[in-house]
C-alpha cells in the first residue's frame, strides 16, 4: 500500500482533541458568569426521583442508582427538600408510662409543637405537684383531719382499755403498761403489792385475785386480738383521708389539663389515669425521713418521674416536612433504642429511655439512606424492611427483634409510619438486590438511574461551564480564567471518554478545582488559569503513576520486549489499559502468533492457561470464525494456530485486542511482516468488521510515550477503530506531534484496512471471479490455507486419518 | 411585774417527772420560766418501785400488745422495763432540750430511798423552782420540798 493510500487513514489533528471554546460567553472568568442553581444533566433521573417522592402509594420508595461521585445524594436531598418544602411538617411523637403495664409503654400523638407543650405542662404539673402535695399533708387541715381519724381510733382503743382497766380496778388489779405489752399486777391503796404483802392476805382473798388475773388476762388478750382490726381500719381511715387530700390537691391543676387537651381523646385519657394513679399512691410524694442507707432511700422524685413525658420527635421549629440523611445507619440510628442506667451493679430502663431513630425523625417526610452502609452494617437492612412492610416501627433492640434475648424490657407500643425512603446506592448493587431479594422490588418500586455523561452540546457546555463556576463560588476558591474553564471543561470530556460528552462525575470535577486553585495558590496567583488546571491533571497523574513508570522502564530496559522499529512476521504490537480504580493507564504488549497445518484449531494460549477472561476468549473464537468464513471457504480449515500476549502474567480481559490478534495471525500465514513501529487496537467481529473499544485515549497516549522516549521520528502510529475518533480527547503534546508529523494516528473500518497499513502492503479483495490480487496479503494467506489443506488432505490418505487428537 | 423580772432570781428549775405523768407539760411550764434567765435546769425522774414488786409475785405474767401471748413476768424482765421507761424518758427531755437549745441535767430519785429524797430537799432554796405534774401532789418529794421554802409549781395532767 502506498503513502498516498495510507495517509486516507490518518486522524486529523484536529480531531484528535475537540477543544473547548467558550469565547462566545463574553466572559473572562468563572467569577463573571451569573449565580444560577438550575440542575444540570439526569433529567431522567431527577424526573424519576420527583415521581417517587410524590407518588403517595405503599412501596413506591425509591433507589437512586449511580456512581458514586455523580451527585446523587445532592439531588436526591434536594429534591426531597424541594417536595418537603411544600407539605406541612408533621406532629409530635410522645411516650408515656403505662400505669398498668408499666413494660409496655403508651405512645401519644400530638398536633405539630403540641407534644413539646404537653410535656412542659407535665413537668409544671409535676413541679406543682412536687409541691402541692407534700404541702397539703402538712397543712393544717391535713393534720387536724388525721389526728381526728388518729383519735377516733385511740378512742376506741381507749374505750376497750378503760373498760378493762376500769374492770381491774374493780377487782384491785392494774393494768401496767410496758414497752411491748401489758403486766396484771394486784394493788392495795394505789400501789403494787409484792410477794411479801400478798402472803400476807388470807388464803381466800389470795385466790380471789389470781383468779381474777386469770379472768383479765383473757380479757386482755382479746382485747390486744381486736387490736390489730383497730389498725387495718386506722389504715383505711388515713387512706382514704390521703386520697381525699391528695384528690384535692391535683384535681385543679389535672382539670386545667383535660380542658386544655380536650380535643385530643387519648390525651384525656392519660391524664384520667394519672390522676388515677397519683391518687391511689398518694403516701408516695408525702416527705419521709431517710433511711441509714442511701440505697434504700426512697426517692419520691422518682414517683414523679413516671408522670413525665418522653418526647420523642418534635418539628415545630420546621416549616417542612423532614428530610433526614442518616451517615452512619446502624440498626439503633434506624430503628431507635431503649437506653439503660446502671444502679448498684443492676441495669434498669423505663419509657424515658426510649430513644427515637431516623425512621421516626423523618416520620411524615423524607429518609434518605446509603443502600453500601445499611448491607455493611448488621440487621438494619431486614429491621427497615419490616418496618416499611408493617408501615409501623416497633422500637427494640436487635436481640429482642430476633429473639435471642429473654431478659424481660420493654416493649413500647409501635409508632404507625409514613416515610419516604430514598436509598442510593452503585448500580450493582440495586440489580443484585432485585434478583435475590424478592422484597426488595415490593418496596423500591422507583429507580433512578444517574446518568455518567452528557451530551456535548453548547448549551449543555454552557450550562457545565455555569455550574462550575457555581462550584467554584461555593468552594469559595479563586477565581479560574476562561482558558482554565475551557481546560476544565476538556477535561470533563476527557473523564466521559468521549469528545462529545461531558462527565457527570462531580466529584472528580471539585477534586480537580480544589487541586488547581491549590496550585494557583502556590504560586501566589489571585486567579486559577490553565496551566494550573494542567498542573493539577499532572500532578494527579504523577502521584498515581507509579505502576506506569515501572511498565515504561521495564520496556525501556527491554525486560519487557516491544520493538518500535523494524518489521517481524507473525508479531504486532497490541495496547493494552490499567485500571486501578481512580487512574487507569495505557501501554504496548507484544501479540504473536504462530500456524502450523492442523484440524482447524485456533489456540488462544491465555485461555488455555485461564489467564484469559471469557469477554477475550469470546473475541479470539470470533477471529477464528473470522478467519473461516474468509479463507478458502471450499476447503476444510486445515490450520493449527496458537495466539499469545507475550510476557503477560497477569490476567487479561476484553476484545480489544482481536484485530491485533486476526493480523499478526494473518502475518504469519501469509509471512508477511508487520511494522514494529504502529500499534493497534479494536475488537472484530465475524466479517471483519472493526468495532469500537474503551480506553482509546489511554492507549494512544502510552505509546506515544514510549515512542517518544525512544525518538519519533515520524514512523510511530497507532491504527484505532474508526468508530473510536469521536472518543479522542488526546494530550496537547499528542496533539502538537501528530500537527508536527512525528506521529500518527489511523482510524480503520475493516481488518484489512488495518493489515495493509500494519504491513504496507495491500490486504486485498476479492475480485469477479472471487479471487484475491496476486501477492496481496489475503491471496498469500489463501494461499498458505490451500497449502495446508492439500497436506492435511495427503497426509490423511496416507495415514488412519487421525493426524492430530 | 413581767415575768423576766419576776424570774430573775431563780438559780435553778426542777422539773419532776414519772412514768405515768407526761413529760411535755411540765417542759413546757418550765421553758416559761426559763425565758431569759440562765438558771440550771434539772429534770428529777421519780422511780417508782411496782415493776420489781409486781414481778416478786409468782403469777404476775407480761401480754405482749403484738401477739397476745403471754410469758412470765420476772425480775430480771422489771428491771429492763424499768431501765427501758428511764431511757425512753431520758431520750424525750434531750430531744425536747435540743429544740430548745438548752442544757437539762437528768436525775433518777427512788420514791422509796428517803435518804437521797432528804439530801435533795436540803440542797433546795428559795431560788428553786419545782415543776411537777398535780398527780404527784401527795408524793413525799412534794412534801419535804415545800417545807425548804422551795416554790412548787402544780401543772394539771
Amino acid at each position: 500500500m502506498d503513502n498516498a493510500a495510507i495517509r486516507e487513514y490518518k486522524v486529523s489533528a484536529n480531531e484528535l482533541r475537540k477543544s473547548c471554546d467558550l469565547k462566545a460567553t463574553g466572559f473572562k472568568s468563572s467569577a463573571d458568569f451569573p449565580p444560577d442553581k438550575q440542575r444540570l444533566g439526569q433529567q431522567r433521573a431527577s424526573d424519576a426521583v420527583r415521581f417517587g417522592i410524590e407518588i403517595k402509594d405503599e412501596g413506591h420508595n425509591v433507589f437512586v442508582l449511580g456512581p458514586p461521585g455523580s451527585n446523587r445524594h445532592g439531588l436526591a436531598k434536594e429534591l426531597a427538600k424541594e417536595r418537603a418544602a411544600t407539605e406541612a411538617p408533621p406532629g409530635d411523637w410522645c411516650y408515656v408510662n403505662n400505669f398498668t403495664d408499666p413494660e409496655r409503654p403508651l405512645n401519644l400523638h400530638f398536633p405539630l409543637g403540641r407534644g413539646k407543650e404537653f410535656r412542659r405542662d407535665m413537668l409544671d404539673l409535676i413541679e406543682e405537684l412536687r409541691v402541692a402535695i407534700p404541702a397539703a399533708f402538712e397543712g393544717d387541715d391535713y393534720r387536724a383531719q388525721l389526728k381526728a381519724v388518729e383519735a377516733e381510733t385511740q378512742k376506741e382503743v381507749e374505750a376497750q382499755s378503760k373498760e378493762l382497766e376500769e374492770h381491774a380496778k374493780s377487782e384491785n388489779i392494774a393494768v401496767l403498761q410496758t414497752p411491748t405489752g401489758f403486766v396484771l399486777a394486784p394493788v392495795k391503796d394505789g400501789k403494787v403489792i409484792d410477794d411479801k404483802e400478798f402472803a400476807k392476805q388470807p388464803k381466800a382473798k389470795r385466790k380471789a385475785v389470781q383468779d381474777a388475773i386469770e379472768r383479765l388476762s383473757e380479757e386482755l388478750q382479746a382485747h390486744v386480738e381486736q387490736l390489730p382490726k383497730l389498725r387495718k381500719k386506722h389504715r383505711e381511715h388515713v387512706k382514704a383521708l390521703n386520697r381525699e387530700v391528695t384528690e384535692h390537691a391535683v384535681g385543679v391543676s389535672l382539670s386545667d389539663l383535660k380542658i386544655k387537651y380536650k380535643e385530643l381523646p387519648e390525651v384525656v385519657a392519660y391524664l384520667d389515669e394519672v390522676q388515677q394513679n397519683i391518687i391511689e399512691n398518694a403516701e408516695d410524694f408525702q416527705q419521709s425521713e431517710s433511711p441509714s442507707l442511701p440505697f434504700l432511700q426512697r426517692d419520691s422524685s422518682k414517683s414523679f418521674d413516671q408522670y413525665e413525658v418522653n418526647l420523642l420527635v418534635s418539628n415545630d421549629e420546621q416549616a417542612a416536612a423532614p428530610v433526614v440523611f442518616e451517615p452512619n445507619p446502624n440498626y439503633t440510628n434506624i430503628i431507635g433504642k431503649i437506653e439503660h442506667r446502671a444502679e448498684m451493679g443492676a441495669l434498669f430502663t423505663d419509657f424515658r429511655m426510649i430513644r427515637p431513630g431516623a425512621l421516626l425523625k423523618a416520620n411524615g417526610g423524607y429518609l434518605i439512606l446509603d443502600m453500601h452502609r445499611i448491607l455493611s452494617r448488621p440487621f438494619v437492612w431486614d429491621g427497615l424492611k419490616q418496618a416499611l412492610f408493617a408501615r409501623q416501627l416497633r422500637i427494640e433492640s436487635p436481640g429482642e427483634s430476633y429473639g435471642f434475648v429473654s431478659t424481660a424490657t420493654l416493649r413500647p407500643e409501635p409508632i404507625p409510619i409514613d416515610v419516604k425512603v430514598i436509598l442510593i446506592g452503585e448500580r450493582w448493587l440495586y440489580h443484585l438486590l432485585a434478583i435475590y431479594d424478592s422484597e426488595f422490588t415490593d418496596l423500591f418500586k422507583v429507580a433512578a438511574d444517574f446518568d455518567d455523561d452528557l451530551e456535548r452540546t453548547e448549551e449543555n457546555v454552557a450550562a457545565y461551564a455555569t455550574l462550575i463556576a457555581e462550584r467554584i463560588r461555593d468552594k469559595k476558591l479563586l477565581p479560574f480564567t476562561i482558558t482554565a474553564m475551557q481546560k476544565v471543561l476538556e477535561h470533563r470530556a476527557r473523564r466521559a471518554d468521549d469528545s462529545e460528552r461531558l462527565s457527570m462525575h462531580l466529584g472528580s470535577l471539585q477534586d480537580l478545582l480544589v487541586q488547581s486553585d491549590y496550585w494557583a495558590r502556590s504560586r501566589d496567583s489571585d486567579s486559577v488559569d490553565s496551566a494550573d488546571v494542567t498542573k493539577a491533571t499532572d500532578a494527579m497523574a504523577n502521584r498515581l503513576g507509579r505502576m506506569q513508570s515501572k511498565i515504561v522502564d521495564a520496556i525501556n530496559r527491554n525486560t519487557l520486549l516491544i520493538d518500535t522499529t523494524g518489521a517481524c512476521v507473525g508479531q504486532v504490537n497490541g495496547l493494552s489499559v490499567t485500571d486501578l480504580g481512580v487512574y487507569r493507564f495505557g501501554h504496548p504488549v507484544r501479540i504473536t502468533a504462530t500456524t502450523r497445518i492442523g484440524s482447524g484449531r485456533v489456540v488462544d494460549i491465555e485461555r488455555e492457561v485461564e489467564l484469559g477472561g471469557p469477554v477475550h476468549s469470546k473475541g479470539v473464537m470470533i477471529l477464528s470464525a473470522a478467519l473461516s468464513a474468509r479463507y478458502a471457504t471450499d476447503l476444510p480449515l486445515s490450520l493449527h494456530a496458537n495466539i499469545v500476549f507475550e510476557q503477560s502474567y497477569g490476567g487479561v480481559e476484553g476484545d480489544s485486542a482481536s484485530v491485533a490478534e486476526l493480523c499478526a495471525l494473518l502475518s504469519s500465514l501469509a509471512g508477511v511482516p508487520i511494522q514494529q513501529n504502529l500499534a493497534i487496537t479494536g475488537s472484530t467481529n465475524q466479517l471483519g468488521r472493526v468495532q469500537v473499544i474503551g480506553g482509546v485515549n489511554e492507549k494512544i497516549e502510552g505509546y506515544f510515550d514510549l515512542c517518544k522516549k525512544r525518538g519519533l521520528d515520524g514512523s510511530h502510529g497507532v491504527i484505532i477503530p474508526r468508530d473510536n475518533v469521536k472518543h479522542l480527547m488526546l494530550r496537547e503534546d499528542i496533539v502538537s506531534a501528530v500537527q508536527e508529523r512525528k506521529f500518527s494516528v489511523f482510524a480503520v473500518q475493516s481488518v484489512d484496512e488495518a493489515l495493509s497499513i500494519l504491513t504496507g502492503v495491500d490486504a486485498g479483495s476479492r475480485d469477479a471471479n472471487g479471487e484475491f490480487p496476486e501477492g496481496s496479503v489475503n491471496f498469500l494467506v489463501e494461499l498458505e490455507l490451500v497449502r495446508y489443506a492439500e497436506l492435511r488432505r495427503t497426509f490423511s490418505e496416507g495415514s488412519s486419518g487421525d493426524d492430530e487428537k | 411585774m413581767t415575768k423576766s423580772k419576776r424570774e430573775s432570781g431563780t438559780r435553778r428549775v426542777v422539773i419532776a417527772i414519772t412514768e405515768l405523768a407526761p413529760v411535755h407539760t411540765v417542759w413546757r411550764e418550765a421553758l416559761q420560766h426559763l425565758q431569759e434567765s440562765h438558771a440550771e435546769l434539772l429534770a428529777l425522774f421519780l422511780a417508782d418501785d411496782h415493776w420489781h414488786r409486781a414481778a416478786s409475785l409468782p403469777f404476775t405474767r407480761e401480754i405482749s400488745r403484738l401477739s397476745g401471748t403471754n410469758v412470765d413476768f420476772t425480775s430480771q424482765r422489771a428491771s429492763e422495763v424499768h431501765k427501758q421507761t428511764i431511757d425512753r424518758a431520758h431520750r424525750q427531755l434531750k430531744e425536747l432540750a435540743a429544740e430548745a437549745n438548752r442544757e437539762v441535767a437528768f436525775e433518777v430519785l427512788p420514791e422509796t430511798d428517803k435518804k437521797r429524797i432528804r439530801e435533795f430537799v436540803a440542797k433546795t432554796e428559795t431560788q428553786t423552782i419545782l415543776i411537777a405534774p398535780r398527780m404527784l401532789a401527795s408524793r413525799p418529794l412534794i412534801a419535804e420540798c415545800s417545807k425548804s421554802g422551795c416554790r412548787i409549781v402544780l401543772i394539771n395532767d
